[in-house]
This record gives C-alpha cells, structure tokens and sequence, in this order.
C-alpha cells in the first residue's frame, strides 16, 4: 500500500474573502467604548466602567479551497 | 458572493464611568481643566466633579448610546474557469466510484490481470473536488496516455490505437512522492524489433541486418495487369535467431511509431491487439 499521495501545497484558492469586527464605532462617551460592562451582563450590574481595555479591532483575510 | 453587516445600535443607555473618578482623583483626566461642567462656572471640570463625590454619581453618568459595525464580511467564489486545468481530475468510467479521488496511475503498475493498462489521463467524466485528485491531475496533465507500457495496444479506456512508448524515462514530478509517481519503462530486451516492411515491391530496405549480410535483392515484379494476386512484400531482414518471442511485449522500443497499416510479416512480428470487448477490463478493484 503505497502512501496517499499529498496534497499540494498550491492550490489555487477557490474563494477568497475579507471580514472584520469592530471597525467603526459611532458614539458620544469620554472613553473607548460605550459598551462596556465591568462587572457582568446582570441588569444590575451593567453598564458601568472602570478602565476597561478598549475592544479590538480585527482583520480577517480569507482563502478557501476546498479538496 | 456573500456579505454580512451587523450593526448593532444602542440609544438612550447610560453609564457610570468610574475611569473617570479615577483619572480625576488622580488629577489626569483628559477634561480636569475644562469648564463646561460647573453650572456657576467657576470651579474646573476635575475639581467639580471631585466636589460631588459623595454627593451624586451625576457627573460621571455619561450617554452611552452608540452605533457601530460590530461585523462586515464579504466573500466571493472565484470563477471556476480560473482553475479548469489545475483543479480538476480526470476520472474514467472503470475507476470504481467508491473511491474519490482515487490514485489512476497506482493501477498502472499494479500486479495481475491489469498490469499494462494504461490509467491515467481518462477520458471519462470528471468531478470536481476529489481528495488525492488534484495532486494528481496536476502533473498528469502533460502525460496523456503516453504512459502505458506492457499491452498497450489497448489502454483500458479505449483510445484504441497502439501507443508507442515514452522516448525517455520523463522527471520525477516534484514533490508528488512514490505514490504517484509511475516507474520509468523497464529497458526492452533484446534488439530492436524492425517494424513491418513498409516499403513496396521494388525499393530494397535498408540495410539492417547484421553487418556483413548484403541486402537482399529486390522481389521479382509482378506482370502488372488486373489478373493474379499481388505477392506480398518480403519479410524485412532480421538478426539471425532473435526475431521477436511469441507473446513479447508489442512494444516498439526503435520505432516510437505505429507502424503502417499492411500485411504483417510472416515471420512473426507484433501479436495482434486484443479485442475491443477488454476495453473496461478488469473491473476496478480497491486499491
């Protein structure tokens, strides 16, 4: 039984793509970002901040193939 | 083709920004100077904020209404043309359909009934998407069915005409590992096999016979005239002993050529191709 043979390591991508999060945030607050919730997501104990760190911003470059 | 665009939006909720407290007791926040906040307008906006501590939590409670793009995506499929000669595998009819993406040239160098037939390169459906296949197609692209050896006069997908063997042992395809990589023709034994006479009556061949031998005279010419059958071409000279075996591989290793159509040689040449009827044998098997 001879090994299957590999795949190769240069296939055309059949789909490519692009995505992100958090790129464009619109509000009116002294800090990074409105939505903030330090101590949970209770009613109670939403919305309330001390220093949080800001949310990321992230990038997504897609490549598909499938095989 | 595909997008997605999440906008989440969020209007008339509050907060309480205690990073605020803290930057103002500590003196560094961004607006301690400012002076929008006091209503009597005297005191700066750290220092009233400070004043109320205790008091209310006003000065800290901010609009935290927003809208943003909390996700945007976009995705295309890239045209399948684009790949239409390295993506694609060819897969013929005998194959078995159980194994996708199977390994064609495997069978060609496989033991038993099989051995000889040709595999790759098969002129029968394609798909797309097979495992092992795309590796594969990729370099049996350029080697068509060429790549047979044995009993080739008759591949097993039925492209009928004799093959004539690879003129060279061709590269390794790189990076394909021993799998998929056919083994070069074993050296064919013996001398070359002289192809059929494919010279009339008249013009003497050329001299291949061993050297010494003159070439044999012309054959006598027939009277021309409608009546009596035409004699059949003299056999070609032949090393003395070693004409073809019986049952040799038919393949011409001289030539690369199929030879002319004509009366074959009474001396043996070529055994006859099989039949038609063994185009789809033998039946796949696994692998």
């Amino acid at each position: 039984m001879s090994p299957r043979p590999r795949i190769s390591a240069f296939l055309p991508p059949r789909r490519v793509g692009f995505s992100g999060r958090n790129l464009l945030n619109f509000f009116d607050y002294s800090s990074y970002d409105p939505e903030v919730s330090n101590f949970g997501t209770d009613a109670i104990s939403s919305n309330v901040e001390v220093t949080p760190f800001p949310s990321a911003k992230s990038l997504f470059f897609t490549l598909g193939a499938s095989f | 083709m595909g997008t997605q665009l999440p906008v989440p939006l969020e209007k008339g909720g509050k907060n309480i920004n205690l990073s605020t407290l803290l930057s103002d007791i500590f003196g560094t926040s961004p607006d301690y100077d400012g002076t929008n906040l006091d209503p009597n307008n005297t005191t700066a906006n750290g220092a009233y904020r400070l004043s109320q501590l205790g008091v209310t939590a006003g000065p800290w409670v901010e609009d935290a209404g927003y809208v943003r793009l909390r996700e945007v995506g976009l995705r295309y499929n890239l045209p399948s043309r684009w790949f239409n000669d390295k993506a694609k595998m060819g897969r013929g009819p005998g194959l078995g359909a159980g194994r996708a993406g199977g390994r064609p040239g495997a069978r060609a160098a496989a033991r038993g009934p099989g051995e000889g037939f040709c595999l790759p390169a098969a002129p029968g459906g394609r798909f797309w998407g097979g495992g092992a296949g795309r590796g594969q197609r990729l370099w049996a692209v350029p080697r068509p069915v060429r790549w047979c050896e044995g009993r080739v006069g008759q591949n097993r997908f039925g492209r009928g005409a004799p093959l004539s063997p690879p003129p060279a042992p061709p590269p390794a395809p790189p990076a394909r590992g021993p799998a998929v990589a056919l083994p070069p023709p074993p050296p064919a034994p013996g001398p070359p096999v002289v192809c059929p006479a494919p010279w009339g009556p008249g013009a003497p061949p050329p001299a291949r016979g061993p050297p010494g031998l003159p070439p044999r005279p012309p054959p006598p010419k027939a009277p021309k005239g409608p009546a009596g059958p035409r004699p059949p071409p003299p056999p070609p000279p032949r090393p003395a002993g070693r004409g073809p075996r019986r049952g040799a591989s038919p393949r011409r290793p001289g030539g690369g050529r199929d030879p002319p159509a004509g009366p074959p040689p009474p001396g043996g040449g070529p055994p006859p191709l099989p039949p038609r009827a063994f185009r789809f044998w033998p039946p796949a098997r696994p692998f």
